[in-house]
């Protein structure tokens, strides 16, 4: 599905990634674990299009397409999704209105027919019970207002209806309580497929005791230095990062 | 500047000749020469430092004389299914033809200005020139000069009017530049309410130019909403003089939209005359090209206890260029005063522009001002995010202007005015956005 080649990239003429392979096939769940500033969520926004980072070298493939040049939005509407790390907040436009307008622009992408307002609202009281968000925040500004936990459950819940290919959490775990993060976790994970995968980017541990991973990935000074299945977040949990320098 | 003051009273000469045994007539006189003392404003002068009016000053417009419209036409410019009070002015003069619903409106009269000028009737020329004249600036003093057409707006004490009044000007351009000089004159009787549309549009091609004055009396525990949705064509000189008296307790709100005219100035100065008055001041404006959109508003709180509230957002895209300047004054017996003013603009290019200039005079002691000034770029970290969820960048772009002016689009409640300013957001950003359900 995703195959990253001697990844580099820079900000502001900062090289921050520095050749990173990365293969991620369908039905997978990969974490991404690192220290702060290894280069994490410069990977994940790169993946999603983010244009302040430059790609200076190397390549990404998606489902057999050159993914560096495509648009944020031909990407999303491609099935790449990323929920933020720190999702912003639009005053002046409903997230229902929003959740709409993205869901029908992918729908008409994929040549599928546009939901009408009654529609969509009958998929949302579906997918909202998912991440048990209250149903008065649909109504609500995107994000204004929201609870830290609530933003991170509005992306999951976004991540429900839009159903994505492939999902790049991106420190979605950061500032959650243990509640919020299991019913984070209970909802990616009953959105799981074999035809989807997921790339989990954590600092920590903890969410993986509830998003099991198939690979997991360290990530150090923009560079994978190790990969291996779910027994190493644990180990990188009891040693932290340091033996890795 | 010679020849332009001269243009002006050789027009004088052509169209007021034989008026002069009206008693308004020596009103038209004393402004023209008030206008030829003073003369056109140069950017050298505080209150124009940034609007050059020299393309206007410099341009020979004829007085219009009556224009005919088309009822097609007409229709294109009204709300859908309108069957509430309608009143047009065509080329600054009142078009009884196509006016409808306005004669029989319980406890409200409704009078064409000629007829209150030519018939001088006591109760307007009571109140004619005398709420203005604390707020003149050479465009209203050039209306005085021209005034000969309007609507006069009469409601009785203690009516309460049911049915919004909807005035259409329309300003129909002819082979050389035309001015008009409507002039309203709005009374709102002691413990009255209604609710005020204006619109202006523009026929066909050509040159023109509205000068407005609107003398507008709010009295005792009166509430008067007045809505103007400017949106005249790219060749249209627009400037509109508002001048606003309250008594106690009484309720204005003016909402000022601008979407048309190359170069539009809106003056609007509220007196609050009393106690516990409240004053709204709310505007939206988007301009586009070159357009030049310029909003000046003065409060006068001259007594204790009352409130005012002042809310302007602009959008501006290509070389536009807009100007806000608040000037709040709040006298020393202004006490317990609370003011509020905060202007916005959104640029959505390099080369747009805004001057902005809030004044504050403050007198008295025991009174609350604030005000806050900002102007901005588009949120890239929300249309990132937009667009991270598929919605592609011209759309994202849309929503995210929309949600900068819905804060005066949500606190309209007209219906009709809704969906119209949705209609002309959405126009001129491009494409389709359903804002009605955003």
């Amino acid at each position: 599905m995703l195959q990253i080649k001697d990844l580099h990239a820079s900000i502001e003429g900062k090289e921050i990634l520095k050749g990173i392979d990365l293969e991620v096939k369908k039905g997978e769940v990969h974490a991404i674990m690192g220290p702060n500033g290894s280069g994490k969520s410069t990977l994940a926004n790169i993946l999603a299009g983010r244009e302040e980072y430059e790609v200076t070298s190397g390549s990404i493939s998606y489902l057999g397409e050159d993914l560096l040049e495509l648009d944020p939005e031909e990407r999303a509407h491609k099935g790449i999704f990323l929920a933020f790390q720190y999702p912003v907040e639009i005053p002046g436009v409903s997230n229902v209105y929003f959740l709409r307008t993205a869901l029908n622009e992918v729908r008409k992408s994929q040549g599928l027919e546009e939901l009408d307002a009654a529609q969509f609202l009958k998929l949302v009281r579906k997918k909202i019970d998912l991440v048990q968000l209250d149903k008065s925040l649909l109504n609500r500004a995107v994000n204004e207002g929201f609870s830290g936990g609530e933003k991170k459950r509005n992306e999951i819940f976004q991540m429900a209806v839009l159903e994505p290919k492939l999902a790049i959490l991106d420190e979605t775990d950061s500032g959650l309580d243990i509640d919020a993060l299991r019913i984070v976790a209970n909802g990616v994970n009953s959105l799981k497929s074999k035809d989807n995968a997921t790339i989990v980017v954590t600092h920590y541990q903890r969410l993986l005791d509830y998003i099991v991973p198939d690979v997991v990935h360290v990530l150090f000074k923009g560079k994978i230095v190790k990969s291996g299945g779910k027994e190493l977040a644990l180990e990188l949990e009891s040693k932290g990062y340091d033996w890795l320098k | 500047m010679q020849n332009e003051i001269k243009h002006y009273l050789d027009q004088f000469e052509r169209f007021h000749n034989g008026s002069a045994g009206q008693a308004v007539h020596a009103l038209r006189k004393k402004a023209l020469r008030e206008f030829e003392q003073e003369g056109f404003p140069t950017t050298r002068q505080e209150e124009w430092r940034f609007t050059n009016i020299r393309p206007l000053a410099q341009t020979p417009f004829m007085v219009s004389g009556s224009a005919q419209l088309e009822q097609a036409e007409m229709d294109t410019f009204l709300f859908t299914d309108w069957q509430k009070p309608l009143i047009v002015m065509v080329n600054g003069r009142f078009d009884r033809a196509l006016s409808r619903n306005w004669q029989d409106i319980p406890g409200v009269d409704i009078i064409p200005l000629k007829q209150v000028l030519d018939e001088d009737k006591t109760l307007f020329n009571a109140y004619l020139t005398k709420i203005v004249q604390d707020h003149e600036t050479v465009f209203s003093r050039l209306n005085s000069a021209f005034m000969h057409d309007g609507v006069c707006l009469h409601i009785n004490n203690m009516v309460h009017v049911q049915e919004e009044i909807h005035i259409v000007h329309v300003m129909k351009g002819g082979e050389k530049p035309l001015a008009a000089y409507p002039r309203n004159l709005i009374i709102a009787g002691k413990g009255s309410e209604a609710c005020l549309i204006e619109t202006f549009h523009s026929s066909g091609t050509g040159v023109t130019f509205t000068d407005m004055v609107s003398e507008v009396f709010v009295g005792e525990n009166a509430r008067l909403k007045h809505y103007r949705i400017q949106n005249e064509s790219a060749e249209a000189f627009h400037v509109s003089n508002t001048a606003v008296s309250q008594k106690d307790n009484s309720n204005y709100k003016s909402v000022t939209f601008t979407f048309g005219g190359r170069l539009v100035r809106n003056n609007i100065s509220t007196a609050l005359n009393g106690q516990g008055i409240e004053s709204t001041l709310n505007g939206l404006y988007m301009g586009g090209d070159k357009q030049l959109i310029d909003n000046h508003t003065f409060i006068d709180h001259a007594r204790a206890h009352c409130d005012s509230h002042e809310l302007y957002r602009g959008i501006l895209r290509d070389n536009a260029r807009a100007v806000f300047s608040g000037k709040i004054l709040v006298r020393p017996d202004a006490q317990k005063t609370d003011a509020k003013q905060s202007n916005n603009c959104l640029l959505l290019s390099d080369e747009a522009r805004v001057d902005t200039k809030p004044q504050l005079e403050i007198y008295a002691d025991d009174v609350k001002c604030t005000h806050g000034a900002t102007v901005g770029q588009l949120d890239e970290e929300a249309a990132f995010y937009l667009r991270a969820r598929g919605i592609p960048r011209h759309k994202a772009t849309g929503i995210l202007t929309y949600a900068f002016a819905e804060e005066i689009i949500a606190a309209i409640e007209v219906a009709e005015v809704r969906d119209t300013v949705h209609a002309l957001l959405a126009d001129r950003l491009g494409h389709e956005i359903d804002f009605t359900e955003v």
